[in-house]
Formats: C-alpha cells, sequence, structure tokens
C-alpha cells in the first residue's frame, strides 16, 4: 500500500507550531540501540528527524488505536512504549525514552490524547454541553457560515445528528481509557 | 520517510466514516478513471480494488482543498502541490456533494478548530473551562488564540 507522502509532507512542514517538540530517544528495531532523533507531534501522527532543522522526516508514527504506556525500568530510565494491543500479532511497538521526568511525563500526556478517535469523543461532549447551556437553533458552525466567520466552504450545513458521530461508536470508551496514567 | 505498513493496514480495516464505490483518477499524466472502493477513516482516505481486502494507496486528508470540479466530479489537491489533483467521479451531483462535505470535515485541523471554537463559548456562556474536568486545559493543542479560526 502506498501512502502518498505529498499528504504527509505538506503537513509535517505545516506553519503552525506542533502540538508538541522536542528530542526523543528512539529505540531502533534492527539494534536495540536509543537513537537520539528530533520529534514533533501534529494531530494524530508523531513525525521524526534526525535533527531539528533537517528538511525531510525520517518517518513517522500513526497514534490512532494505539496505548502509551509508561515503563518501569531501572536500566533504562524515563522511557515509554507506544503500542497497539488491538492489532494483528507482529505489531510493532515503539520504546521512546526521555530526557527527564518532567518531559517524559508531558510526552506520554500528549500522545496519549493524540488520536483523532480521542478528538472526536471530546467534540461529541463538548457539542452537548454547548446545546445543553442554551444554545439553540443553529450550530456555531452553522453561524459561523451565515456570518461568513469560517474560512470558505468548510463550513458545511449539518444536520440534526452532528456530522462527526456517524463514527466507529468507540468514542465512549475512548474518554474514560485514557486517563488511567 | 519511514511509517509501519502494518498500522495503516490496521486503520484501514477499520469501520469507515463513509465507503463507496467511485471512479477515481490519479494526478499522473495519461491516467484514466478507474472505478475504486474508496473509504474514509479518521483523517485518511484508502482506496482498493473493488476486488481486494488490501488498500492500493492512502491520503492523509491534512493541508489539502477539496475542490468542486465539474458535475459529479470533485478533486482532492495538497497545498504543497496545487496543481497535483485526484479526481473522483460520482454517481450523482448528490453523492458528489456529500462527500466533498465529509473530506472537508474530516481533517484533524478542522476537528480541532470546532473543538477550541465550542471551548471558548461554553467557557463564556458557563464561566466554566469544558476541558478541566478530563485534565487537558493546560494541553498545547487546545489552546485558544495559538491558531486562527
Amino acid at each position: 500500500m502506498k501512502l502518498h507522502e505529498t499528504s504527509v509532507l505538506g503537513y509535517s512542514r505545516a506553519a503552525a507550531p506542533p502540538d508538541r517538540q522536542g528530542r526523543l530517544y528512539k529505540k531502533s528495531e534492527r539494534s536495540s540501540a536509543y537513537q537520539r532523533r528530533w520529534c514533533e507531534l501534529r494531530g494524530n501522527l508523531l513525525f521524526y528527524w534526525e535533527r531539528q532543522g533537517d528538511r525531510e522526516p525520517l518517518g513517522l508514527i500513526l497514534l490512532e488505536g494505539c496505548t502509551v504506556e509508561l515503563q518501569e525500568s531501572a536500566t533504562e530510565p524515563f522511557t515509554f512504549e507506544i503500542s497497539y494491543p488491538q492489532g494483528p500479532p507482529g505489531h510493532r511497538a515503539y520504546k521512546m525514552a526521555a530526557e527527564d521526568q518532567a518531559s517524559m511525563e508531558g510526552w506520554v500526556r500528549a500522545l496519549s490524547t493524540a488520536s483523532f478517535d480521542y478528538l472526536r469523543a471530546l467534540l461529541m461532549e463538548l457539542e452537548g454541553q454547548y446545546r445543553a447551556s442554551g444554545a439553540l437553533g443553529t450550530t456555531p458552525l452553522e453561524e459561523r457560515a451565515a456570518r461568513g466567520g469560517l474560512a470558505g466552504a468548510q463550513a458545511g450545513i449539518e444536520g440534526h445528528q452532528p456530522w462527526w458521530s456517524a463514527g466507529t461508536g468507540k468514542w465512549g470508551q475512548s474518554i474514560c481509557q485514557i486517563f488511567t496514567l | 520517510m519511514r511509517y509501519s505498513e502494518r498500522e495503516l493496514l490496521s486503520l484501514s480495516r477499520q469501520p469507515a466514516e463513509k465507503a463507496a464505490e467511485i471512479l477515481m483518477r490519479a494526478p499522473k499524466k495519461g491516467s484514466v478513471l478507474k472505478k475504486r472502493l474508496v473509504k474514509l477513516v479518521v483523517n485518511f482516505l484508502f482506496y482498493f480494488r473493488t476486488d481486494e481486502a488490501e488498500p492500493i494507496g492512502a491520503l492523509l486528508l491534512e493541508h489539502c482543498k477539496i475542490n468542486k470540479e465539474e458535475e459529479n466530479v470533485f478533486s482532492i489537491s495538497f497545498i504543497e502541490e496545487p496543481d497535483r489533483k485526484y479526481s473522483f467521479e460520482c454517481d450523482t451531483e448528490e453523492q458528489c456533494q456529500e462527500w466533498i462535505e465529509a473530506l472537508r470535515r474530516a481533517s484533524y485541523e478542522f476537528m480541532r478548530r470546532s473543538l477550541i471554537f465550542y471551548r471558548n463559548e461554553i467557557q463564556k456562556m458557563t464561566g466554566k473551562d469544558p476541558l478541566e474536568q478530563y485534565g487537558i486545559s493546560e494541553e498545547a493543542r487546545f489552546q485558544l488564540g495559538t491558531r486562527k479560526l
């Protein structure tokens, strides 16, 4: 399967600041050594470069359907693992090490909440609260479209059901699972 | 650029937000329209040969534009290469419009902007930050004012 690189490279070079960036050490699959990488989190993708400022990323890690767990290891401090428990056996897990406790915790928190599914679950929740708080009639997206606020044609008109609820339905679990750090 | 094909394959098997058989043409010169099973899962668009279980390819739907072309046709182009368009010909104009709307809303960035908007509005209406209960108020990704709405 071909992942079209243009689509991904464009996102990796976006002008907006990434959701998180910094130095992490990534365990190599082949050599088991930790290799220093410059990492940037954008949306549900973790990009990594050999060095900060390099043009093309070495690679990316998809953060959907993954769990991020702290590793309690005396020999490998500040490590955490990104794994895919629901994936087929043989799925790769990524072992990462941060430079200190604070950095590790920050990264684990950021990566745990990075999935599209999680964002969608939050949106459903907030949309419900928004309606419950007495906002009547049109949704904010419709209002913004009417006022010409949202950029271009992105503000579609919603039906009775929020568009993002037409998804997998796993959202209910996602929110509960996330914060058992 | 390295990525795990297994992760993507796994994603392509998840329930889709939207899926249909659509005629598709790649941006390459001389490309012809071919019938593909097109499947939208989170912010990825997968496309399959109609009789195969594994996708031929995937497009990440970020930093892209969904354009209405002629009747029944829409295209996807990426900001870095605006002239290279992936074309899709639907059966009906209605199906075409449905896909355009679905794809425009399928990006993480679009959802993030919506979330920030709701957060701001709820805070204004109730005086409380709705993200506080999840312990994520300080996450950079959800901050107001750091992104253009």
